[in-house]
């Protein structure tokens, strides 16, 4: 059988997908049995030109982690998807937009001016496109109005979301996609949530209010969302087995975005608290006493969307639509 | 120019709101004709998605009526929709939507006229706001 060629690149990320590709151990042995890396510039020492000299379709399944937040990630991800005959969003960034979607919260030129306005940089000095040096002229990409998830620039054929994926995510998803096993779009994403797969015991869920996690001592055998601490399990995809709660008594912050087949993360983790926060004699609560129990949920956007915000349905702050 | 004439989902539920739609009808009171009505078993069905998805189907404002708190026709549906609808408006606010576009009302079966005046309210508040364009904008400049 022909070795298959793959390509591993990162766009706006942190590094930690790049890392995941050997969180596998022993099993890298086999991926490399069954195909070469051509390009991963994480790891290896390619140039753009390398890229550009390959024959168009020439590599068979290119990993893009992160998410696309400037020109040259636009750029680089449309120069891969001309030399890639499959491309797979890998981890959340590229999948549903990732933790840096956060920044669309935010106008880019806020970002730059809070960036760059700190106490450790110079005083008004500001990036640009271009700025001569002595050696010559030097280029830096733009940043993009927003962030984006992979899928808003390049088609893209599989996602692999997880924030990185796991070793038990990985196992599947290379021997499957490298022994040309039919995939579908979305298989690789759990239909099954966080809490469906979680080991922690659970209740009937009544919670009186949401707790910063600081001030609760956690029962590791108990559901977390149960001791009113905020847990994102119930709205995100379990394909990671849930070990955050389980294995850490650590509440799931979302990373995996939503279950198959859904959009919008944060709806669905509204939905889920606005049933059973507070609940509890409501029918003879006072208006003050239920917006206590509302605005016990701190920063709600921040906490449903923070891995999804890119790919929810509002996408980014919308300043310029109403004051 | 014309003015501009503001499209306003409103999701009733089907014991109260609707009821009192209907008797808005009856009693032949006077509202502008710029809501979309959307008949619901219970007010807590609208789940976010509902209201984001109009909003980005081109709503302007969305509305959401049901039965007075203690009257749910289903114990404690209402309940919930004031607790969802409370989160979505900070999460607007957030989003830089003006919050005022999503409203909660409750409107009983025996409440006609107040159903017409919340819709003409509601209306002429987002008439104030203008239109809202969801449309993405372009990445690059």
């Amino acid at each position: 059988m022909m070795k298959k060629k793959i390509a591993f690149y990162w766009c706006a990320a942190c590094g930690g997908c790049e890392v995941s590709v050997l969180d596998i151990d022993e099993m890298i042995l086999d991926v490399i049995e069954k195909a070469d890396i051509v390009f991963w510039p994480c790891a290896m020492d390619p140039k753009y030109e390398d890229l550009e000299a390959m024959e168009d379709e020439e590599i068979d399944i290119a990993f893009i982690n992160g998410s696309i937040r400037s020109e040259e990630n636009k750029e680089m991800v449309e120069l891969i998807r001309e030399k890639a005959k499959k491309v797979v969003a890998y981890g959340s960034c590229s999948s549903i937009g990732g933790l840096f979607g956060l920044g669309n919260l935010s106008s880019k030129e806020e970002l730059i001016e809070v960036g760059y306005s700190t106490r450790s940089t110079d005083d008004g000095v500001r990036p640009q496109n271009e700025s001569k040096v002595e050696e010559g002229e030097l280029e830096l990409p733009s940043l993009l109005h927003h962030v984006v998830p992979l899928d808003r620039v390049i088609e893209v054929d599989h996602y692999l979301p997880g924030c990185p994926p796991l070793p038990v995510q990985l196992e599947e998803a290379f021997t499957a996609l490298l022994g040309d096993e039919d995939v579908g779009k979305y298989d690789l994403i759990s239909q099954k949530s966080v809490c469906d797969v979680c080991a922690m015991d659970r209740e009937e869920k009544r919670i009186e209010k949401i707790r910063p996690i600081q001030e609760v001592s956690i029962d590791p055998e108990k559901c977390i969302l149960d001791q009113g601490v905020l847990c994102m399990g119930p709205a995100t995809a379990g394909m990671c087995e849930a070990p955050c709660p389980s294995v850490a008594a650590h509440p799931c912050v979302g990373c995996n975005g939503p279950v198959r087949g859904m959009k919008d993360q944060g709806s669905r983790m509204l939905s889920a608290l606005a049933s059973v926060v507070g609940i509890e004699g409501e029918e003879n609560m006072e208006e003050d006493e239920l917006q206590e129990a509302i605005d016990s949920i701190r920063d709600p956007t921040g906490s449903f969307y923070t891995f999804s915000l890119p790919s929810s349905y509002l996408q980014y702050r919308r300043g310029d639509v109403d004051g | 120019m014309d003015e501009h004439e503001p499209r306003i989902i409103a999701f009733l539920c089907n014991w109260c709101s609707y009821a009192g739609g209907d008797l808005a009808g009856v009693n032949r009171e006077q509202y502008p004709p710029n809501i979309l009505s959307i008949r619901l078993m219970c007010s807590s069905r609208v789940s976010p998605e509902h209201v984001l998805e109009s909003f980005q189907e081109g709503a302007d404002g969305v509305l959401v009526a049901g039965c007075h708190p203690g009257d749910c026709h289903y114990i404690n549906g209402n309940y919930k929709t004031k607790r969802k609808i409370e989160m979505m408006s900070k999460i607007l606010k957030d989003m830089g939507i003006n919050p005022e576009r999503l409203r909660l009302e409750w409107i009983s079966s025996a409440e006609g006229g107040k159903f017409a005046k919340v819709m003409k309210e509601m209306v002429e508040e987002v008439k104030q706001l203008g239109p809202l364009d969801l449309s993405d904008v372009p990445l690059e400049e």
